[in-house]
């Protein structure tokens, strides 16, 4: 829980927002482009050591889908 | 695969340089991005000045000059020279070989052995192994490989994904049989289900450039470029890179009984900044000792860049020292390979420009 709420601090600094919520669509923050994403695939990678594709990173339409996603990969 | 190879040494790196210089800031308005989010990918990625060449030159222009530089500096003996290696993504022709048309310009003798080889961010460390592999021939003594690309005239102007970290060079390395017991292992992979990672699609035979090959399409992030523009997945170059390099390293710890602080430096491949500090941060090597600072000062020269580390980071002082150094590269192909070697007291280690 405490390593999913350091992922989350790391997330809302590259998306440039105060507190990052699980139900914040992707698409709907200011900050997000190619370069933000590029940016969350590479700090998934660093924390957690599991890669994700541009593709793949599409059908996370909130931030709680990625968290689950990392959840579920952690528990493999 | 791994390769061993004994008693052969690089002597002397000179790096060929175009005089042109672009700036990110003068290019970033033809990209799908505001001004904020430009100037972050710049600070982000790396980007600010790049090296390309002008509409006249070409890869073997590149070489001739560097060539003729080391003939009239007495670096280097016309008459000593067994064979010529050129590994480029950008020939002057599909046929004849560039390296040939390189050999008649400079006057070689015809008992040397030509040979175009196309890789491009791996191909400083697939030219070395064919070097090394020619030095295995008692009738071959000295081996010069030639790097060169332009590929700064197939990115896109509208393609942010690539066009500011593309720059244009050449280098040239001597490698030579040495008397001194030297060991230089090598590791090499291939991957080429992932061909299309990094791909020119059209413009060769596959698919030959017709009117529709020119017609600029947008893709889901903004970037308009045509078939005959160079594509880059940037998303997977990033995953192969940080999950390629650190296996192959630890195979290469554990295989030769070292630990990463064995190395003076890591010359890796500049696909830019961002990568290659998250790669560093993987592999637990301090910045200084993986220098990053190639796409920011020139751009990536695709096989170039680890030659031209070599020369911008440690240039003179490669001619008084040794280094035990580990040499990678990975890109196109998609190819991955690292060298475990020396840089010992080198002829020559330096920039040049070129000037026509």
């Amino acid at each position: 829980m405490i390593e999913i709420e350091k992922f989350l601090i790391q997330l809302s600094k590259i998306l440039e927002v105060k507190k990052i919520k699980n139900k914040d669509k992707f698409e709907k923050l200011k900050e997000w482009d190619s370069l933000a994403m590029l940016s969350v695939i590479a700090l998934v990678n660093e924390m957690y050591k599991i890669t994700i594709s541009a593709s793949d990173f599409k059908k996370f339409k909130k931030v709680g889908n990625l968290v689950s996603f990392i959840e579920k990969k952690k528990k493999k | 695969m791994k390769l061993k190879f004994y008693n052969k040494k690089i002597t002397g790196i000179l790096s060929i340089l175009p005089k042109n210089k672009v700036y990110f800031k003068d290019e970033m308005n033809n990209y799908n991005f505001t001004k904020k989010q430009s100037l972050k990918l710049a600070k982000i990625m790396g980007y600010s000045t790049r090296r390309v060449v002008n509409k006249k030159t070409s890869v073997s222009d590149l070489c001739v000059f560097g060539l003729n530089y080391l003939f009239k500096n007495k670096l280097l003996k016309k008459d000593k020279v067994d064979a010529l290696i050129l590994v480029t993504q950008s020939p002057d022709y599909f046929l004849p070989p560039t390296s040939n048309v390189i050999s008649g310009k400079i006057n070689l003798r015809s008992d040397v052995i030509c040979l175009d080889i196309n890789q491009g961010c791996a191909g400083y460390e697939v030219g070395l192994i064919q070097a090394f592999m020619l030095l295995e021939q008692k009738s071959i003594s000295k081996v010069v490989i030639l790097n060169a690309d332009i590929l700064s005239k197939k990115v896109s102007i509208k393609d942010r994904n690539s066009r500011p970290l593309i720059g244009d060079g050449a280098s040239i390395t001597i490698v030579e049989k040495s008397k001194t017991k030297e060991e230089i292992n090598v590791y090499i992979k291939m991957d080429g289900k992932k061909y299309d990672s990094l791909i020119i699609p059209a413009g060769a035979f596959k698919q030959p450039t017709n009117s529709n090959t020119k017609n600029l399409k947008k893709d889901k992030f903004g970037n308009s470029r045509s078939l005959e523009n160079l594509l880059m997945k940037g998303d997977d170059i990033f995953n192969f890179i940080i999950t390629k390099i650190p296996e192959m390293l630890k195979e290469m710890y554990k295989d030769l009984k070292i630990k990463k602080e064995y190395f003076d430096y890591f010359f890796f491949h500049q696909p830019n900044k961002f990568i290659l500090e998250k790669l560093a941060n993987t592999i637990e090597i301090p910045n200084s000792k993986l220098p990053s600072n190639i796409v920011e000062n020139f751009g990536n020269g695709s096989g170039i860049t680890v030659p031209l580390n070599i020369c911008f980071n440690l240039g003179s002082k490669a001619k008084k020292n040794n280094y035990k150094v580990c040499l990678g590269g990975f890109g196109v192909g998609l190819t991955w390979s690292i060298i475990a070697c020396n840089i010992k007291k080198l002829s020559f280690c330096k920039i040049i420009e070129f000037k026509k």
